[in-house]
């Protein structure tokens, strides 16, 4: 029942019980009025039987001679006995004296014996005894009939004074009744407001865990139970704050391959994972140390858990975290990149300086490949600033247009003649200067201008070249395609028509992609790739012999050219077995009708075993650094004009 | 008893003065006052007119709902001059009917011992000749049987002091 019910009805039966009382005791008084009422009629019809003895008495003295009762006395008791008569029989009021035994015949016999009387009690004189005789014969048929009223009327008071003492009884009970009734209902009425007070405690009690659990939450990661950032950062303070922080280490641990594992294996496990991880960094912080998870798969360890030194430490987290982990049935591995630092008043003045003092560290970690730990040292700070800064310039360095193209020139080697160039990217800083180009195009791709920054250099490099006029006319072009662009659903439409509108010849165009390029989602890939190559296009694969060099995808996809990674250029100078594999992808490519480009030949002894070999072209410092295009112009004249071998291509254009 | 005998003497003259007493006096008003002096007055319509008459208008006892015009000595006004102290007054009527009525009701309303109805003296036929009515066609709380009870006729005496107890 709600409480709000349960109130009013508690209240209801109060109201209840108070009407009850009430009406109780009105009747009560009803009855009390109506007794006392009767009884004061009774009384005084119970003292006529007595007036008339009165005054038949007094008379009675008077005419025998008695001194001591005068004429007046006898006058007296007469009025008294007259005036109690006109009172009996007067109204309404008397009506219970009037519907007593006799009072019928009484009152009209005893008035007209008053009336009749009144002279002869007037004349009354001492002596005379025949007036008495006469008063007498005229009161005798009333005395009995007085004294039968008189005795009816102390009966009934008798009786009537009986009831009220039983009636009395009876109110008494009730009002015990009422009392008792009173009192259970204020017992439960307390024990209902106790009641309540307990639940209310009750309540209270739920509010305040609940109050505890939000700041526990607030304090602890959710999924590991691991202390959380804002805690880290307050244990951080606490111990700056100390006399003696010195000795306290602070380690950032963020995990590799997380991320594969959460794509491959699902979230539950890689949850399960997490907190696995935050099980192990608390088994290793121990009850001196503090283990807490930053958020994602980010963690901390802060204090010097059994004395160990900052390596000893950061050895420690790594060797337990690649230990294999086991979730159900499955089994997952994932690695750790540890950024330490040790907390020192002088160079820590709050938690924020030294978190990112072993931020840096861990970036550094990172850098440095998997599995590995870097302490923080001052001059990382600089490295750290570096790559804030081009994060945060690189959007505005491509839609300003700082980002230029310059041409690597493609030789043939049999000639020496420049067949194509190459378009590369290059970002030069105003204030720091050039940016090396794996940086910011891993920083284009995780920033989500990838797109923007291909479609910058193809414009550029085309709008280049078409400015070059006719003593370009015959170049081809390389541009890099960025594997998320080649995946990307409608690229091949979008290239198209960017091209269409440059009015750059499709057939001098060719499209380089790496081999990961193929195994993110051959689908798409090989959709658009498809495209492209039936508008003329041609597409190379890039650093071919670097990574899986997996030979079906030649077959897969319609390659026109296969580019050898300058890695191999550089042992086949020194290595037999190199320049069997070299030999090898030539033959396979001129089996597959491909054409091969040689990458990173910068000697002539390279350029020598290559030509011996029988590739046909080759991209490196031997022959140019990357051109500008003024310095492509200059290049250009030691080209002979006309000089092609894809017929084709011009006849597509 | 001893002590009570010198009494006899005083108590027979007093008993032997009554008659005469009933006479001119209308009703004895008694008690003590509150320098502790006893207080004895037989009250006699001269005295009565001398001390001043009230009236006021009401219904009777058990003469219908007619309004009688009643005049007659304010009980209250009558206590006071006497100084008479105590909270409680018995009242004896001829037929020796009595009663005791609070000190309170009496301060609380006008009540009169009425000696005239509609301007002529109450007989003892008529109930009279002294009759402590209330003004109970004012004051309608009055309008009970326990006023009635209290509305003593023939009034004989009247003593004031703390109650006999009864009623």
């Amino acid at each position: 029942m709600s409480l709000k019910i349960r109130y009013i009805l508690v209240l209801a039966v109060f109201v209840a019980l108070y009407f009850t009382a009430r009406s109780n005791l009105h009747d009560l008084k009803l009855t009390v009025d109506a007794k006392l009422d009767h009884s004061t009629r009774l009384d005084d019809a119970s003292r006529l039987f007595i007036e008339l003895l009165d005054f038949e008495l007094a008379a009675h003295r008077f005419v025998e001679g008695d001194e001591t009762v005068r004429h007046q006395d006898v006058q007296f008791a007469f009025d008294l006995l007259w005036s109690r008569v006109d009172t009996l029989s007067a109204t309404d009021d008397y009506i219970i004296v009037q519907r007593l035994a006799g009072a019928y015949e009484l009152f009209p016999l005893a008035k007209a014996g008053l009336r009749q009387t009144d002279a002869l009690v007037a004349g009354l004189a001492r002596g005379d005894k025949g007036a008495l005789a006469a008063l007498d014969n005229l009161f005798k048929p009333v005395s009995p009939l007085m004294r039968n009223f008189g005795n009816a009327a102390y009966q009934l008071r008798l009786e009537h004074s009986i009831e009220t003492a039983v009636n009395q009884k009876e109110a008494a009970r009730n009002i015990d009744m009422l009392q008792l009734a009173f009192l259970l209902f204020g017992a439960l009425s307390l024990f209902m407001m106790m009641a309540e007070v307990l639940r209310i405690r009750r309540f209270n009690l739920k509010i305040s865990e609940r109050e505890d659990k939000i700041i526990r939450l607030g304090l602890t990661d959710p999924l590991t139970g691991l202390a959380n950032r804002r805690s880290l950062t307050d244990e951080i303070e606490r111990r700056l704050a100390l006399e003696t922080p010195d000795g306290c280490n602070l380690l950032l641990i963020d995990l590799d391959g997380f991320k594969a594992v959460n794509d491959k294996l699902g979230h539950p496990v890689g949850d399960e994972l997490l907190r696995q991880v935050g099980k192990r960094l608390q088994d290793i912080a121990g009850d001196d140390s503090m283990a807490a998870r930053l958020g994602g798969d980010e963690f901390a360890i802060l204090g010097q858990p059994r004395a160990m030194q900052l390596g000893e430490l950061a050895d420690l987290v790594i060797k337990s975290v690649e230990e294999p982990f086991i979730i159900g049935q499955q089994i997952a591995h994932v690695s750790a990149s540890v950024g330490m630092v040790s907390l020192d008043r002088g160079r820590h003045p709050d938690a924020s300086v030294a978190l990112g003092d072993a931020d840096i560290a861990l970036y550094e970690a990172k850098r440095s490949g998997r599995s590995c730990s870097r302490e923080f040292e001052a001059s990382l700070r600089g490295q750290r600033d570096y790559s804030a800064k081009i994060d945060e310039s690189l959007a505005l360095a491509i839609a300003e247009g700082q980002i230029n193209v310059k041409f690597h020139p493609q030789i043939d080697v049999r000639t020496g003649q420049m067949r194509g160039v190459e378009a590369l990217a290059r970002w030069s800083h105003p204030e720091l200067g050039e940016v090396p180009v794996e940086l910011f195009i891993k920083l284009a791709e995780r920033q989500g201008l990838i797109r923007a920054l291909d479609l910058h250099i193809l414009k550029t490099a085309c709008r280049e070249l078409i400015k070059l006029g006719e003593a370009a006319r015959d170049l081809r072009l390389s541009v890099n395609v960025s594997p998320i662009e080649a995946g990307r659903r409608g690229y091949a439409a979008e290239l198209l028509t960017v091209l269409g509108e440059l009015g750059f010849p499709l057939c001098r165009l060719t499209l380089e992609l790496t081999e990961n390029t193929l195994m993110e989602d051959s689908g798409a890939v090989a959709r658009n790739l498809g495209e492209l190559a039936s508008a003329g296009i041609s597409i190379a694969i890039d650093d071919f012999g670097s990574g899986y060099s997996n030979l079906s995808y030649l077959a897969q996809f319609p390659f026109n050219c296969l580019k050898v990674d300058k890695k191999l250029a550089a042992k086949i100078e020194d290595s037999e077995k190199d320049r069997i594999v070299l030999s090898s992808i030539a033959n396979l490519a001129n089996g597959l009708n491909l054409d091969v480009i040689m990458e990173g030949i910068e000697t002539e002894s390279q350029l020598e075993i290559i030509r011996s070999i029988g590739i046909a072209q080759a991209q490196g410092f031997l022959f140019a650094r990357p051109l500008s295009t003024r310095e492509l112009y200059h290049f250009l004249p030691k080209v002979p004009a006309r000089h092609t071998r894809r017929k084709p291509a011009r006849k597509a254009a | 008893m001893r002590p009570l005998n010198f009494l006899a003497p005083i108590i027979f003259t007093l008993l032997a003065a009554m008659p005469a007493m009933a006479a001119d006096a209308l009703f004895v008003l008694s008690g003590t006052n509150s320098k502790g002096e006893m207080v004895n007055v037989a009250m006699t319509r001269p005295a009565a007119d001398e001390f001043g008459l009230t009236e006021i208008q009401t219904k009777l006892v058990s003469q219908g709902e007619d309004l009688h015009k009643v005049k007659g000595i304010a009980i209250g006004g009558l206590i006071k001059k006497y100084d008479l102290v105590g909270g409680s007054l018995a009242i004896e009527a001829l037929d020796g009917y009595s009663i005791d009525v609070p000190r309170s009701v009496i301060d609380s309303y006008p009540a009169i011992i009425g000696l005239e109805i509609d301007g002529r003296p109450i007989s003892v036929r008529e109930r009279g000749p002294a009759w402590l009515i209330y003004p109970v066609s004012s004051f309608k709380e009055l309008d009970s049987p326990e006023f009635e009870a209290r509305s003593v006729w023939q009034i004989k005496a009247i003593k004031v002091g703390n109650g006999s107890g009864s009623n």
